[in-house]
């Protein structure tokens, strides 16, 4: 295999004592689309959020292609819950793409030709160009995860972290986004998406990371997304998943 | 009848004369107090506004109430309303504030609002106290220092005005200098996080800014009333821009025009503290935004709606119609 882009060793966050994600360690290769999945609480989003520096691991230690601390979280692609952002705020579509530019651009930095055109390849690779000057408030729930898609677009990095990029979307978005990610894993992004809906799991990512607290498993989905794991991971509340779910894990392995 | 249509008229016409005094610049206090109040109204409007847009308007109430007790304590130790030590007791009882919320409000039992109450009441109160023992061992010293509950600009020192100058220049620029970083940490700060900017650092830095805005502003407003200066233009310039440029601009602008505006009415009727007055002013832009701004004013929302009915209405319209000709045999 080529060489990791993401190594993971240890990993541990607690909120108030209580460990929310413990002693995690994994490693990650370009060309990967993984799904994250475990049950609410299992502490996906917050090993993301570790990951990428908005929140502080106790324990750790993350590489990024070799680098570590800020240097290796400005190489890492965030794109956080629609629900975390006030979508009442004065902003357009365009400048939420533009601050996918900001770690280029810096503080004062002049948005180049070059930046124009990628924000505007960005915004039409989600299919919003003709949304570019509306405030962001008036979207759908769909629109407004494209728009956050497009701004990771316009980071050009080549490492990408998803939060739950499909609740609350319609199909069509859905479809849409997991088209541009499979075009990322085909130009050898590695991509990394919290995940909610077991019966797709199988379809969408070609790696699946179990977790609940402490990593339960990693692998190719074949192996890996399979009836032990998922109780694993699960425990008792895996009984509503069983039958749609266990169709799509036994297709697979 | 008569009599009472000469008086109005009296009236008038002395008011036009208040007028025609208070932006002629004869005298220097009169510039002074328009200069200040200007000052005071954009600058709060800048500070505030990035307040509203994370939902931290009530911490603006808190540092202005909260300056009070230093105020009191910085005249008791220096004996008199002298400019520096008002100035430094106020900036360390804001200062202290803020940290009292911050702390309260980050163990695992307590809510940040709540917090907020208790500092803004509880540093309120200790200032009430302190000022009613001040004014019972009075000595004619004292004068001036009432004024600063609800703000009288017409007693704006020189030293005073400079303060507020320095401060509005360095934070105005700050803002113009930050804007990027703290429109994206205030839009989005796990994204602002992930791209490098200091989120928390900005949080810390736009309490210090709060807190010097405020001390530089009592004079003129007063401590009550301070934090409507901070929350009203801000609130209200949202409902004109959907950008941030724009925003931000509007809240400016209201801010000095409104404190213009009630430097002006406070002149013009002896008694009515200039605090008050600003805010009053400030408040019938605020009703105009609710009323008429084109971004979820009252008037756009019921026109919209009033537009979506009608489509929905058309669109009835036009299915029954066609069924209606299907109904009677009709054909392509």
């Amino acid at each position: 295999m080529s060489e990791a882009v993401l190594k993971v060793s240890g990993l541990t966050i607690a909120y108030d004592r209580e460990p929310v994600v413990e002693d995690f360690s994994f490693t990650t290769y370009p060309g990967q689309l993984i799904g994250i999945v475990g049950p609410n609480g299992a502490g996906k989003s917050t090993m993301i959020k570790a990951l990428v520096g908005s929140l502080e691991a106790d324990l750790g230690d993350v590489w990024v292609k070799g680098v570590q601390g800020k240097k290796a979280r400005k190489l890492l692609t965030y794109v956080p819950q629609r629900g975390s952002v006030d979508w009442d705020f004065p902003v357009t579509v365009y400048d939420v793409v533009k601050q996918g530019r900001y770690g280029k651009l810096g503080l004062l930095g002049r948005m180049t030709k070059k930046d124009r055109e990628i924000i505007d390849d960005a915004l039409a690779k989600v299919a919003m160009q003709d949304f570019a000057g509306r405030q962001i408030g008036e979207l759908s729930g769909g629109q407004q995860q494209r728009v956050f898609l497009a701004r990771a677009l316009a980071q050009q990095g080549d490492i990408y972290l998803l939060d739950e990029p499909f609740t609350g979307v319609d199909a069509k978005t859905e479809a849409a986004i997991v088209e541009v990610l499979r075009e990322l894993r085909e130009q050898g992004a590695c991509v990394m998406v919290v995940h909610h809906d077991l019966s797709t799991v199988g379809e969408y990512f070609d790696t699946v990371m179990l977790m609940n607290k402490r990593l339960i498993a990693m692998g190719s989905t074949a192996e890996v997304f399979n009836k032990e794991n998922l109780r694993n991971a699960y425990g008792g509340k895996l009984a509503i998943f069983d039958a749609d779910a266990m169709a799509v894990a036994g297709q697979g392995g | 009848m008569g009599a009472a249509s000469l008086m109005t008229a009296l009236e008038v016409a002395e008011i036009g004369a208040r007028t025609v005094e208070f932006f002629s610049f004869k005298y220097a206090f009169v510039a002074r107090a328009l200069a200040a109040s200007i000052m005071v109204g954009g600058l709060c409007g800048a500070v505030g506004t990035f307040l509203v847009l994370r939902r931290l308007s009530l911490m603006g109430d808190a540092a202005g109430h909260s300056t009070l007790p230093g105020i009191c304590v910085a005249f008791l130790l220096a004996g008199s309303v002298s400019t520096l030590p008002i100035m430094a007791g106020a900036l360390v009882s804001a200062l202290l504030a803020a940290i009292v919320v911050g702390v309260i409000s980050r163990g695992p039992r307590s809510r940040s609002d709540a917090a907020i109450g208790i500092v803004l009441s509880v540093f309120f109160g200790i200032g009430i106290v302190l000022l009613s023992h001040i004014q019972r061992v009075a000595t004619t010293s004292y004068a001036g220092l009432d004024a600063m509950l609800l703000g009288n600009v017409a007693g704006i020192s020189p030293e005073q005005l400079t303060a507020l100058a320095v401060v509005t220049v360095v934070l105005g620029g700050a803002t113009l200098l930050f804007l990027r970083p703290l429109s994206i940490s205030t839009f989005d700060p796990s994204f602002a996080a992930s791209v490098g900017i200091p989120v928390r650092a900005i949080h810390y830095a736009l309490l210090g800014a709060l807190s010097l805005s405020v001390v530089v502003s009592v004079q003129a407003v007063g401590v009550v009333l301070v934090s409507a200066m901070l929350i009203i233009p801000g609130a209200s310039a949202v409902y004109w821009f959907k950008r941030m440029p724009g925003v931000l601009g509007t809240a400016v602008g209201l801010g000095a025009l409104s404190g213009a505006l009630g430097a002006w009415v406070s002149y013009i009727f002896e008694g009515v503290s200039t605090g008050p007055a600003m805010v009053l002013v400030a408040t019938t832009f605020f009703l105009c935004s609710l009323g008429f701004g084109p971004r979820g004013g009252l008037l756009w929302r019921a026109v919209r709606r009033r537009e979506r009915q009608r489509a929905l209405v058309a669109r009835a319209d036009a299915s029954t119609s066609a069924s209606a000709y299907v109904e009677a045999g009709g054909g392509l």
